[in-house]
């Protein structure tokens, strides 16, 4: 009996698989076209120059709005004050996770070219994406639930948990203008289809 | 009814209901369906050139084609001769299966030669992993055969098939490799003959003699079912979209450090922003 379910699972969690696959893979634009390098150049540049550019997380977990909403006598406009601040991070993270993902799918897409190819490294570059995915989840958990004021201290740990995970999958470098240069927009021309 | 409720699972009833009260010309119908799809299939891609692009999975499909004329006549003429030329012709089936599978790498990994070499360690650590797990099984346990019967021993390569497949397909989408009507059609027809396969097979090796009638319908029905799915995919060429490849960095190794500068750059950031 207990073979019997081993392979009757198996065989449904195959095609479950199989539902999945085809329907995710159904893309017709190929990766590593022009649009899937501006994608991921509009990222890098939205999470460098605006998402968490210092102005706008100020502006986003600003105390002194915090203080001054606390200073009117008004329990009505506190909790729609902490309401609508905690919606604005919460998009401010999704934002970001958005954009981490759409980096990290560019980087799949590419590095598949590659003869030389790693599979080590490919394997810790992908974990210092994904705990950099965990780090935006456990973000969004806190800023839910202790709302945006209380987590940006507590937040902090967890950053510093997931560079640890990063720098031990892998030795963190100096940043590269490299990736930026490979994320400029081809000339038509110098695209090269292989 | 109640002794043989008490042989079966419960479910499997309905299924041999079914068979045993069902015209046999279904199950005439389905058995011949298939061939003349096959032979359908095969002449197309004789005519559009696919047969050259595919060679493992139409040279796999012709074997099937001629097997299954071979049964059919053996079935109906030979009756008592028909598990031996059963059993040994999808053997011959099944180790084709595995080139097929090898097919799907080489097909939609062809230009990505850094997704080939992984998908190639996949495989590797896969098949260790399934050798270590039947040496494991044969040292500890003497009394243990990779399967006492035929049904049992092809469930288990199909298994592992399955586990090859699923490594293939990961490989695949991990590296969004954007995939052509053939090739999707050639991974879903045989992905759905494999999930099926187990599955039936399972059924078989447990219900054992007495899933026999619903087996004749059920098993040519799922494999209709995949060999209309290759039908409609594979009626004509259609090549995997051009992946477009604007090397910058030149290698790997400059590529993976600037994926992870940006990474860092990224973490760094996040690290700023929630440690004011």
């Amino acid at each position: 009996m207990s073979l019997f379910l081993l392979f009757s699972l198996l065989g449904a969690g195959f095609l479950l698989v199989l539902y999945a696959f085809l329907t995710r893979t159904s893309s017709s634009v190929p990766e590593g076209s022009a649009q899937s390098l501006l994608v991921a150049h509009r990222a890098l540049r939205r999470l460098q120059q605006t998402l968490l550019a210092p102005y706008t997380v100020d502006c986003i977990f600003s105390e002194s709005d915090l203080d001054f909403v606390l200073s009117v006598d008004s329990p009505e406009v506190h909790q729609l004050f902490l309401l609508e601040r905690r919606r604005i991070a919460l998009l401010w993270v999704d934002q970001i996770r958005g954009e981490i993902l759409s980096l990290m799918r560019f980087h799949r897409s590419q590095s598949g070219f590659y003869a030389d190819l790693s599979p080590s490294a490919e394997l810790s570059l992908i974990t210092g994406f994904w705990s950099l995915l965990l780090v935006c989840r456990s973000l969004q958990f806190l800023i839910y639930f202790r709302g945006p004021f209380a987590t940006r201290a507590i937040a902090g740990k967890a950053v510093l948990a997931a560079g640890r995970l990063c720098q031990t999958a892998g030795k963190p470098i100096v940043f590269l203008d490299a990736f930026s240069t490979g994320l400029n927009p081809p000339s038509p021309g110098s695209q090269v289809s292989k | 009814m109640g002794e043989f409720s008490r042989e079966v699972p419960p479910f499997v009833i309905p299924f041999r209901r079914f068979a045993v009260e069902s015209d046999s010309m279904l199950t005439t119908v389905l058995w011949w369906t298939g061939p003349v799809l096959e032979f359908a299939l095969i002449v197309r891609a004789l005519q559009q050139g696919l047969f050259l692009r595919y060679p493992t999975f139409f040279s796999y499909l012709t074997w099937v084609a001629l097997a299954d004329c071979l049964r059919n006549y053996v079935y109906n003429h030979h009756y008592s001769s028909y598990s031996s030329v059963y059993w040994p012709s999808q053997i011959i089936s099944l180790i084709l299966g595995y080139g097929v599978i090898l097919e799907i790498l080489h097909v939609n990994l062809a230009r990505h030669p850094g997704a080939a070499r992984m998908a190639r360690y996949l495989v590797v650590i896969i098949f260790a992993a399934i050798f270590a797990y039947v040496g494991f099984r044969a040292l500890t346990s003497p009394q243990w055969s990779p399967g006492s019967t035929n049904a049992e021993l092809e469930r288990d390569l199909r298994a592992a098939q399955i586990a090859i497949l699923a490594g293939v397909l990961g490989v695949i989408a991990y590296f969004r490799i954007p995939l052509g009507k053939n090739s999707k059609g050639l991974i879903c027809g045989y992905g759905l003959f494999l999930g099926t396969s187990v599955m039936t097979l399972a059924l078989h090796s447990y219900a054992g003699s007495s899933f026999d009638y619903a087996w004749l319908i059920l098993q040519p029905f799922l494999y209709l079912v995949c060999l209309l799915t290759w039908t409609f995919t594979m009626w004509s060429y259609h090549p995997n979209p051009a992946p477009v490849f604007d090397d910058e960095v030149g290698n790997y190794t400059a590529y993976a450090a600037s994926s992870r500068a940006a990474m860092e750059s990224v973490r760094s950031n996040l690290s700023k922003v929630v440690r004011p």
